[in-house]
C-alpha cells in the first residue's frame, strides 16, 4: 500500500497540465479583474478617508453652531431674569423696596439650594476622589473638617454645606491629580464665597451684583463642550422655572450606532419577463451600516434629530443560462445543453443624511422610542452584474448606473436602556423605503427596503 | 516544464508589477491546472477557479513567507481551497451529477496506467475519501491541515483516510501492476 501511495503521489504531485485551458483568455480575465480590484481598493481607501474628514467637519461644525446658541442663549437669559436687579446695579441705588427685596433673596435662596446640590455633588465626587489619593492623611483633614463641620452646623446649614464646599474645591485646587480642573473649581470656590456673603448679608442683595455674575458663572458650570453632562435620571422637580433654566444646561446630545444591513429588491413591471428573471436572481446578502446623530431639538418626550450614516449594500447575483449545444459523441453529433452558472456579489457604497423626529417614553432604565424621518442618499460607489435582458449579463459601476441617488422614508424604533447618567445602551432597527428610478444600465424602476438592526451608545441622553 | 519562480518575481508581484505577475502566472499554470483537474467535480469551472485563485495569489502574495515553503506550495493551498469551496458551493446549489464516463480498465490494457486514468480510478471512490487522500497523500498535508482546510476534525480526518485506503485494497486487487512492474485488474 504504502509503494502505491508513493507512486501516486510521485506522479501526481509531479503532473502539469494545460490541457483545455486557454492560457491568454485566462490572463486577460485575471489582469482585467486585477486591476479592477486594486482600482477599487484605492477608491475604497480615499472613500473611507473622504467619509472621515467629512464625519469630523459636519461635527465640527455642529459643535460650533451649538455651542454659539448656547452662549447666545444664556445671554438672553441673565437679562430677561433680572430686570430688577439690572436696574438697581444701573441707578447705584443702595436698597431696594420691600417686596422687590423678597422675591429676590428668594429666588437666591433657591438659587443658593441648587447651588448646594451641585456643590455637595462635587464635595462627594472630590472626596472620594482625594480618599483614593491620600489614605489616611486625607481621613485626618477629613475628620477634622466633619468635626469643624459639625460645630458649626448649630448655626447655620446652608453656610456649612457652602462652606465645606469651598473648602473641599480649595483642597482639590492644590491636589496635583486635578489641576486639570482647577480654572472651573476656581469658579465654584469664587461663586461659594460670593453666596456666603449674600446670606450673610441678604439685605444687600439688591446693591450686589454678585447675583448676575453668579448666575452667569452657574449657567457656564459645565463649560467645557464636550464633557458630559452630569444630569440625574429622575431630575428634581423644581417650582421655580428659572431655576430648572439654570440646572438644566445643554451638552451635545449625540449618539453613534453601528450594526448588519438587509437590503431586499423588488422591481416594479407586471408582465415583464425581465423582471421576473430580476427579482428571482436577485438575493439580499448581508451587510453593514455605521452612522451617528445630533439631537438638534428636545422636549419632554420627543427629539429632533440629523445624522449621517455610511452604508454598504450588498446582493447576490446568480444566474443559470442554458444554451443548446452539439457535442461530437463517437463521430456523431449529439444534442446537448451548456449550462453556465454565473454569480457575483453586487456591492454599492451609500452616505445617507438623515433627518428624524422621535418620540420616547421612559420606563424606568428603559426608554422606548420611536423616530420617524426622511433621509436622502448618494450612492459614492458600486459594482455589480445585472440582466440587462433574458439572456445578456452586464456589468455596473459608478460610471455606468444601477442606483442613483435616492430619497428615503425611514422608521427607526428602540429600545434603550439608561447604563448611567450619561450614557444609554440603544438597540436601534432603522427600517427604509426607497424608491430606485430607472438608469441607463437598467430601465426597470425598483423599489427597496433595508433593514438595519444596530447596536449604538447616546450621549447625554 | 520549469516551476522556478525567481525572488524578483515575487518583488515584482509584491509591487503590481504585471510583467511579474505574467511571469509567475506561466510558471505556475500547468501546476495550479493539473490541481484543479484533481479536485474540481466539475471540471468545466476549472477556468472560473483559476481566475479567482490568481485574484487570491496576487492580492494576498504579502502573506507569503518563502521561509515556510516555496511559493508553489502556498499557491497550491490556495487553488486547493478554492476547489473544495467550488465544489461545496456544487452541492448546494445543483443537484448536479454528470455522467461518469468510466472507462474499465482491463489485464489487457497497457502496463502502466497514465495519470488521468489514475485520477479516474482514485475519483470512483466517495468524494470525502477521495478529498482526504488526495490532501494527506499527493499534497503533503498533514491531518490538521487536511481538517482544517475540509472543515472538519483531524480524527474524522484520519478515519476518511483509513476509509479510503480500505477503498483502493477492495478495488485494486492488482496493485503490483499499477507500478509497472506486471498487467493489473482494476474493474
Amino acid at each position: 500500500m504504502e509503494k502505491f501511495e508513493n507512486e501516486i503521489k510521485k506522479r501526481l504531485s509531479q503532473s502539469r497540465s494545460m490541457e483545455g485551458l486557454d492560457s491568454e483568455a485566462l490572463w486577460n480575465s485575471i489582469a482585467h479583474s486585477n486591476s479592477t480590484v486594486s482600482s477599487s481598493k484605492r477608491s475604497t481607501r480615499s472613500r473611507f478617508t473622504w467619509l472621515l474628514s467629512s464625519l469630523l467637519f459636519v461635527g465640527v461644525v455642529v459643535a460650533y453652531i451649538m455651542n454659539m446658541q448656547h452662549a447666545a442663549d444664556h445671554v438672553v437669559e441673565g437679562k430677561t431674569n433680572m430686570p430688577e436687579t439690572s436696574a438697581v446695579q444701573n441707578t447705584g441705588e443702595g436698597y431696594l423696596q420691600t417686596s422687590e427685596e423678597d422675591s429676590i433673596v428668594g429666588q437666591a435662596t433657591q438659587s443658593v439650594s441648587e447651588v448646594n446640590s451641585v456643590n455637595q455633588d462635587l464635595t462627594l465626587t472630590i472626596n472620594q476622589t482625594r480618599s483614593g489619593l491620600k489614605g489616611s492623611k486625607h481621613g485626618e483633614i477629613e475628620s477634622g473638617r466633619i468635626f469643624e463641620n459639625q460645630t458649626i452646623e448649630q448655626e447655620n446649614p446652608t453656610q456649612l454645606q457652602l462652606k465645606s464646599s469651598a473648602v473641599s474645591i480649595s483642597e482639590l485646587n492644590a491636589s496635583p491629580m486635578n489641576r486639570k480642573n482647577i480654572k472651573k473649581e476656581k469658579d465654584i470656590t469664587d461663586v461659594s464665597s460670593q453666596l456666603n456673603n449674600t446670606i450673610a448679608a441678604p439685605q444687600e442683595v439688591g446693591t450686589n451684583s454678585s447675583e448676575i455674575e453668579l448666575l452667569q458663572r452657574l449657567h457656564l458650570l459645565p463649560a467645557s463642550l464636550f464633557s458630559f453632562m452630569s444630569k440625574p435620571i429622575n431630575l428634581p422637580v423644581t417650582a421655580n422655572d428659572q431655576v430648572q433654566s439654570i440646572t438644566q444646561s445643554k451638552p451635545i446630545r449625540w449618539s453613534g450606532y453601528a450594526g448588519a444591513l438587509f437590503v431586499q429588491h423588488k422591481f416594479i413591471g407586471e408582465g415583464n419577463e425581465l423582471v421576473d428573471s430580476l427579482n428571482a436572481d436577485i438575493s439580499p446578502e448581508i451587510s453593514c451600516l455605521v452612522g451617528g446623530a445630533i439631537r438638534i431639538k428636545q422636549g419632554r418626550h420627543w427629539h429632533i434629530n440629523a445624522g449621517i450614516e455610511y452604508m454598504k449594500w450588498q446582493d447576490r447575483f446568480d444566474k443559470v443560462i442554458v444554451s443548446d449545444t452539439t457535442l461530437q459523441i463517437n463521430q456523431s453529433d449529439v444534442l446537448a445543453q451548456n449550462i453556465r452558472t454565473i454569480r457575483n456579489y453586487n456591492s454599492a457604497d451609500i452616505l445617507t443624511f438623515p433627518l428624524q423626529i422621535g418620540v420616547f417614553k421612559d420606563f424606568g432604565c428603559l426608554r422606548l422610542g420611536m423616530n420617524a424621518g426622511l433621509s436622502y442618499s448618494f450612492v459614492v460607489g458600486q459594482n455589480g452584474r445585472l440582466l440587462k435582458d433574458a439572456s445578456t449579463v452586464l456589468e455596473y459601476s459608478q460610471a455606468n448606473k444601477r442606483y442613483a441617488n435616492f430619497l428615503s422614508i425611514r422608521l427607526a424604533p428602540s429600545i434603550s436602556y439608561m447604563l448611567n447618567e450619561t450614557l444609554m445602551l440603544d438597540v436601534i432597527c432603522p427600517v427604509s423605503l426607497q424608491n430606485h428610478t430607472s438608469t441607463s444600465l437598467n430601465n426597470l424602476a425598483s423599489r427597496s427596503v433595508a433593514l438595519a438592526p444596530s447596536i449604538g451608545l447616546t450621549f447625554n441622553y | 516544464m520549469n516551476m522556478h519562480v525567481s525572488r524578483e518575481c515575487i518583488d515584482g508581484c509584491l509591487k503590481a508589477n504585471q510583467a511579474a505577475q505574467r511571469e509567475l502566472f506561466d510558471a505556475l499554470l500547468p501546476y495550479l491546472n493539473a490541481i484543479c483537474r484533481r479536485y474540481l467535480n466539475n471540471t468545466s469551472l476549472r477556468h472560473d477557479v483559476l481566475q479567482d485563485s490568481f485574484i487570491t495569489i496576487f492580492d494576498k502574495i504579502a502573506q507569503y513567507n518563502a521561509e515556510r515553503g516555496a511559493i508553489h506550495s502556498w499557491c497550491s493551498r490556495i487553488v486547493i481551497n478554492n476547489c473544495l469551496k467550488q465544489n461545496n458551493r456544487g452541492k448546494r446549489f445543483f443537484d448536479f451529477n454528470p455522467v461518469k464516463h468510466e472507462r474499465s480498465i482491463t489485464p489487457e490494457a497497457e502496463d502502466t496506467m497514465s495519470e488521468e486514468d489514475l485520477v479516474r480510478f482514485l475519483k470512483q471512490m466517495p468524494e470525502k475519501f477521495y478529498e482526504v487522500f488526495m490532501l494527506f497523500v499527493v499534497e503533503g498535508f498533514s491531518h490538521d491541515e487536511c481538517a482544517d482546510m475540509l472543515g472538519i476534525s483531524a480524527e474524522l480526518s484520519r478515519k476518511r483516510l483509513a476509509r479510503a485506503r480500505a477503498w483502493i485494497n477492495e478495488k485494486s486487487s492488482g496493485l503490483s501492476a499499477l507500478v509497472g512492474d506486471v498487467n493489473y485488474i482494476i474493474s
